[in-house]
C-alpha cells in the first residue's frame, strides 16, 4: 500500500506541475491591457504609455521568464492582487473555498447516501414500481436545468415559510449578517441558508449516483460468486449488503472523487442563483471585471483540489480493492 | 430583515460551539443501528457544513458600537419592528458593492459608494428630490462674499464632529481640496477646484475664489461629495478603501465583510434629529433576479434594482412591500447629424414622430405617470422645469412633416422622399444589444417610415457606438459624427448650464452632430456666467426654446428609478438626483 501511495504521490506532483502550466497560460496568453492598449495608442505620446504599462505588468518579458516569476512569486504564497478590489489574491480564495467546501460536502454526503440505497434497492427489485419511479426521477432531475431548479426551490421555500409563520428557508447568502445566536439559532441559520443550495446539486447528483450504483449492483448480482454464496444458503439480506454492496460501491467512489473534485469549480450557477460567495461566483466576477491574477489563482486552485480529489480516490480505492495497488 | 436585532458579537467568539461537555456523555460501545447511524451521519453531515468555516464574517473594520444591543437573536421570525427600548434595523439589498469608501477618487466613484458613505462622512449641501438645496453640514448653503471675482464662503456647523470627537474642520476640505484641484489628481470631479484659491477662514471655513470674469456657476455644490476625515492622516485614494476610518454623518461604519455586506450603526456624534433605525445593513447581491424573492421572504427589507418590467411586476404582487417610480435626470433621445440632416429633414422627423406612442411602450408599463420630455435642460421634476415642445411638435403630423419636406424640394419617389438624386435614406445607431434602445429604433423607423423617410438601424454591441459617434477619445478610436441619428443618454443635474454648454455648443468636443447655432450659444454662455439661479434658469430655457427650431436632437423620455420596500419602514423617498434613496436614511422610522 505504501508504495502504492507513493507512486500515486509522485504522479500527483507531475500533474500539479502541469496545471500551473495550464493555468498560466490559460491566461497569459490574453491581453489583459487590450482596452487601454487601443485607448493609448489612439492618443499622442500613447505609445511609450503602453510600454511603460507592459514594463510594469511584466508583459515585455518573455513568457518563460514570466512563468518562472510567477512560479517563484506563488512558492512564497504571492498570488498577486485583485485589479478589481486590490484584494490579495489566497484572501478572496481562502473565504471562497470554505464556502463552497461547505456546500459540496453537504450535497455530497446526502446525494451518495441516498443514491446508493436508491441504486441498491433499484438493481435488487429491478423493473419494479420503485426502480420505474426511480429511474423517471433520475432522468427528470438529470436533465432539469439547475437555475430553474434552483428558482423553483427557492419559490417552494418561501411558500413554506409563509404556511409555517416563521422563515425557515432562506433564498439569498451563506448566513445572515450580524447574527449572534445560541448553538441552536446559529445551527437553524445555517441550516436554512444551506438546505435549498444543496438540494438543488443534490437532486442532480443524485440523478447520477443512483444510476451508476444500480447499473453497478446489477453487474454484481449477475456474478458468480454472488450465485454460490445463495446456493451456499446465507441469507438474501447478507449477500446484498455484505458480498455484493462492498464491490458495487467500487465505481461510485470513483465517480463521487471525481464529482466532488469538478464540483468545487462547477457551482457557478447555484452559487449565482443562492447569491454564495464561494468559488463559482468568484470565478464569474473574476472573469466579468477581467481581473487576470483572480482568475490564474482560481484555475490554479480549483485544479489542485482536483488533483488532491482525485489523489485520495485512487488512495480509497486502493484500500478497498487490492486488486488494484497490486497491478 | 427588519428585526429586533442581535447581541453585537464579541470579536473571536464562538459562533457554532458544541454545548455539550465531555463528561456529560456516556460512552455506549455496542454496534450503531444502521438507521440510526444514517440518521446520525446525514445530521452530522448538516452540522459540520453548517458549522464550517466562518472567517468570511471577519470583519475588515470594526467601530465600536453606538449602543450595546440586549435583545436575543430571532434570525428566523417574520420581519417586525422591534418593540420599544429594543434596537432596530434595516436590512438593503444592493445589486453593487462600494471599491472604496472614498467615492471621490476617479476610479470608485460608484452609486453603490455614495448610497452607503451618504450617510457616514459630512458634506456641505444636499440636494433634495426636486434638485433643490438645503444645508448639510454647512451652517447655510455656500455664501458668495464677492461677485467678481467670485468668491464663496463654505462654513461648517460648529457642532459637527467625528465620531471619535474631533471637530469637522476646514483641514478636512483643505484635504479635499488639495487632492482635487488638479486635473492629474484623482479625483472624481475636479472641475470648480481647477481654477480656484482656497483660503483657510478659521477652524469651520474655507474661502474659494476664482479669477475675475471666470465665475464657476456650480460652487454650491463644491465639498458636497461626502468627504473622508484629514486627521487619520491616510492616503487619499487607498487609505479609505476598506475602512471609512470615522463617521459624522447620523450613521458610522462598524462592520464590513468585503463581498458579502457592510453595517452601519448610529453615530452618537451626530449632531441632527434621528437616526431612528439602530442598525442599517447592506447586503451585497449582484444578481438581480434574486432581489425580488429576498425581499418576499424578508431577507431584505429595501431593493433599488435596475428597473425592468417584469420586475416590477413582479414586486407589485408582493404584499406588505410599497415600491416608487421616479423618473430621474437621465434621459434619452434621438441626436442628429447636422451635418448629413438637413434641417428641414430634422423638422420632418421631429413632425412625424410620435414621443407619445414611444413614450406608452416603452416607460408607462413601468408607470402611468411617464412623459415625453419636453426639454433638453431640466428634466420633469425640477421646479425650473418647463416643456418647451412648439405645438407642431406635440402630436405627430405626418401631413405637416411631408409638407415640410416638399417645400424644400424633396419629391416622393416611390415611398420615400428623393432630392438631387438622393432618396432621404438615415442610418440610425444605438448601443446594440439594448433592448428599449432596440425597440425605441424600431418604432422610430416605422414611424418614419409612414413620412417617406426610410430608416436603416447600424448598430454596434454596447459602449463601441461612442468610438464613431464622438470620435478619436473613445474607444473604440475613429473620426466623430459617424452616424445620421443616434439613440443614447445624457444625465442632468441641479446645475446644468456648463454641462448644456458642453454639449450644445458649437465646437465641443461633446456635441457629436456638430450643432451650431449661435443664438443659442450666446444663451448657454451667459448662463455659465450668471450666479443667479432663476436668471440662469430662465436662459437656459430660453436657449432651449430656440434649440427647438434648429433641432440638435429630439427628447423623448428620462429612465426610471426603482425603489421597493418593506411597508413597515416610513419616510423613505427616492432620490433622483446622484443622493440616491439613502438621502434621508436618519429619517426612516419603522411602524409599531
Amino acid at each position: 500500500m505504501l508504495g502504492y501511495a507513493t507512486r500515486k504521490l509522485l504522479i500527483s506532483v507531475v500533474v500539479l506541475f502541469f496545471a500551473t502550466l495550464v493555468a498560466f497560460l490559460l491566461v497569459a496568453t490574453v491581453d489583459p491591457i487590450a482596452e487601454q492598449r487601443v485607448f493609448l495608442l489612439s492618443q499622442p505620446g500613447g505609445a511609450e504609455q503602453v510600454e511603460r504599462l507592459e514594463a510594469s505588468l511584466g508583459l515585455d518579458k518573455p513568457l518563460v521568464e514570466r512563468y518562472g516569476l510567477w512560479l517563484g512569486d506563488l512558492a512564497t504564497g504571492d498570488m498577486g492582487t485583485s485589479t478589481d478590489n486590490g484584494r490579495p489574491v489566497t484572501t478572496l480564495l481562502g473565504e471562497a473555498i470554505p464556502v463552497t467546501l461547505r456546500l459540496v460536502i453537504a450535497a455530497t454526503v446526502v446525494s451518495v447516501i441516498i443514491g446508493v440505497a436508491v441504486g441498491v434497492v433499484s438493481a435488487v427489485r429491478q423493473y419494479g414500481a420503485f426502480d420505474n419511479i426511480s429511474t423517471f426521477l433520475a432522468f427528470l432531475f438529470f436533465a432539469m436545468p439547475v437555475f430553474w431548479l434552483g428558482a423553483v426551490l427557492k419559490d417552494l421555500g418561501i411558500r413554506f415559510n409563509d404556511w409555517w409563520g416563521r422563515r425557515i428557508f432562506f433564498t439569498i447568502g451563506e448566513q445572515s449578517p450580524r447574527l449572534d445566536a445560541d448553538f441552536w439559532g446559529t445551527w437553524a441559520d445555517r441550516a436554512g441558508h444551506i438546505i435549498l443550495p444543496a438540494l438543488t446539486l443534490i437532486a442532480i447528483q443524485l440523478a447520477a449516483t443512483s444510476r451508476f450504483q444500480r447499473s453497478a449492483m446489477l453487474d454484481v448480482l449477475e456474478s458468480d460468486y454472488i450465485r454460490t454464496a445463495r446456493a451456499k444458503g446465507v441469507p438474501r439480506r447478507r449477500v446484498i449488503t455484505h458480498h455484493a454492496l462492498r464491490n458495487a460501491l467500487l465505481p461510485v467512489v470513483s465517480y463521487t472523487g471525481l464529482t466532488f473534485g469538478t464540483l468545487i469549480g462547477g457551482t457557478v450557477v447555484t452559487e449565482v442563483v443562492f447569491n454564495w460567495k464561494g468559488m463559482g461566483r468568484l470565478f464569474l466576477d473574476s472573469l466579468l471585471n477581467g481581473d487576470v491574477s483572480v482568475t490564474q489563482g482560481w484555475l490554479l486552485a480549483v485544479g489542485i483540489s482536483v488533483i488532491i480529489v482525485n489523489l485520495l480516490t485512487d488512495l480509497t480505492y486502493g484500500f478497498l480493492d487490492p486488486r488494484v495497488r497490486d497491478g | 430583515m427588519i428585526s429586533a436585532p442581535v447581541t453585537i458579537r464579541e470579536q473571536g467568539s464562538p459562533t457554532c460551539a458544541f454545548p455539550i461537555a465531555w463528561h456529560d456523555v456516556k460512552m455506549d460501545m455496542r454496534p450503531i443501528p444502521w438507521k440510526h447511524g444514517l440518521v446520525i451521519l446525514l445530521t452530522s453531515t448538516l452540522l459540520a457544513t453548517a458549522c464550517g468555516n466562518d472567517d468570511s464574517s471577519t470583519p475588515a473594520s470594526q467601530q465600536p458600537a453606538a449602543q450595546e444591543p440586549t435583545a436575543a437573536p430571532e434570525a428566523t421570525d417574520a420581519p417586525a419592528p422591534a418593540p420599544d427600548g429594543e434596537p432596530t434595523s434595516v436590512v438593503i439589498g444592493l445589486e453593487q458593492e462600494l471599491t472604496n469608501f472614498n467615492n471621490l477618487t476617479a476610479g470608485d466613484s460608484l452609486l453603490a459608494g455614495r448610497q452607503v458613505i451618504r450617510a457616514v462622512w459630512p458634506a456641505c449641501v444636499r440636494t433634495r428630490p426636486d434638485f433643490s438645496f438645503e444645508p448639510y453640514f454647512c451652517e447655510t448653503l455656500p455664501t458668495i462674499i464677492t461677485d467678481d471675482p467670485l468668491v464663496v464662503e463654505y462654513r461648517l456647523r460648529a457642532d459637527a464632529n467625528w465620531s471619535d470627537g474631533t471637530p469637522v474642520s476646514s483641514d478636512d476640505m483643505v484635504f479635499y481640496f488639495e487632492n482635487c484641484n488638479d486635473p492629474e489628481d484623482d479625483c472624481a470631479g475636479t472641475s470648480g477646484f481647477d481654477s480656484a484659491e482656497l483660503e483657510v477662514v478659521d477652524d469651520k471655513a474655507v474661502r474659494l475664489s476664482w479669477p475675475a470674469g471666470q465665475p464657476f456657476v456650480e460652487y454650491i455644490l463644491l465639498f458636497s461629495g461626502p468627504f473622508p476625515p484629514a486627521h487619520l492622516g491616510r492616503d487619499w485614494s487607498e487609505g479609505f478603501r476598506t475602512d471609512a476610518g470615522l463617521g459624522a454623518g447620523p450613521y458610522m461604519v462598524d462592520e464590513y465583510n468585503p463581498g458579502s455586506d457592510l453595517t452601519l450603526v448610529a453615530n452618537p456624534t451626530w449632531f441632527g434629529e434621528g437616526p431612528h433605525i439602530d442598525e442599517v445593513t447592506f447586503r451585497f447581491i449582484s444578481d438581480v433576479g434574486n432581489l425580488p424573492l429576498a425581499l418576499e421572504n424578508g431577507e431584505v427589507d429595501v431593493i433599488y434594482p435596475q428597473p425592468q418590467v417584469d420586475l416590477v411586476a413582479q414586486i407589485d404582487g408582493i404584499g406588505g412591500v410599497d415600491s416608487s417610480i421616479t423618473f430621474g435626470p437621465t434621459w434619452e433621445h434621438i441626436t442628429f447629424n447636422t451635418a448629413t440632416v438637413p434641417e428641414e429633414v430634422r423638422r420632418a422627423i421631429a413632425s412625424a414622430l410620435d414621443r407619445e406612442l414611444i413614450v406608452t411602450a416603452l416607460m408607462r408599463p413601468f408607470s402611468e405617470s411617464a412623459q415625453p420630455l419636453g426639454n433638453r435642460i431640466f428634466v420633469n421634476g425640477q421646479a425650473q422645469y418647463v416643456d418647451n415642445t412648439p405645438a407642431e411638435f406635440q402630436q405627430r403630423d405626418v401631413a405637416a412633416a411631408r409638407a415640410v419636406l416638399e417645400a424644400a424640394g424633396w419629391v416622393l419617389d416611390g415611398d420615400v422622399y428623393a432630392k438631387d438624386g438622393r432618396q432621404l435614406s438615415l442610418r440610425i445607431r444605438t448601443t446594440g444589444g439594448n433592448d428599449r434602445r432596440e425597440q425605441f429604433q424600431e418604432l422610430v423607423q416605422n414611424q418614419l417610415a409612414e413620412a417617406g423617410i426610410r430608416i436603416t438601424i447600424d448598430n454596434l454591441p454596447g459602449g463601441e457606438i461612442f468610438g464613431p459617434v464622438f470620435g478619436s477619445t473613445n474607444d473604440p478610436p475613429g473620426p466623430p459624427g459617424d452616424f445620421d441619428l443616434v439613440i443614447f443618454a445624457w444625465v442632468g443635474g441641479p446645475l446644468p448650464a456648463t454641462s448644456a454648454l458642453q454639449v450644445f455648443g458649437t465646437g465641443s468636443d461633446s456635441n457629436p452632430g456638430a450643432y451650431a447655432d449661435d443664438r443659442v450659444n450666446d444663451l448657454l454662455a451667459e448662463a455659465t456666467f450668471t450666479l443667479d439661479l432663476d436668471r440662469q434658469a430662465e436662459l437656459l430655457n430660453q436657449a432651449d426654446a430656440l434649440m427647438w427650431e434648429t433641432l440638435p436632437n429630439t427628447p423623448v423620455y428620462q429612465l426610471p428609478f426603482f425603489l421597493a420596500w418593506n411597508d413597515k419602514i416610513q419616510n423613505i423617498q427616492d432620490n433622483p438626483t446622484s443622493e440616491s434613496f439613502t438621502w434621508n436614511l436618519e429619517k426612516w422610522e419603522l411602524a409599531d
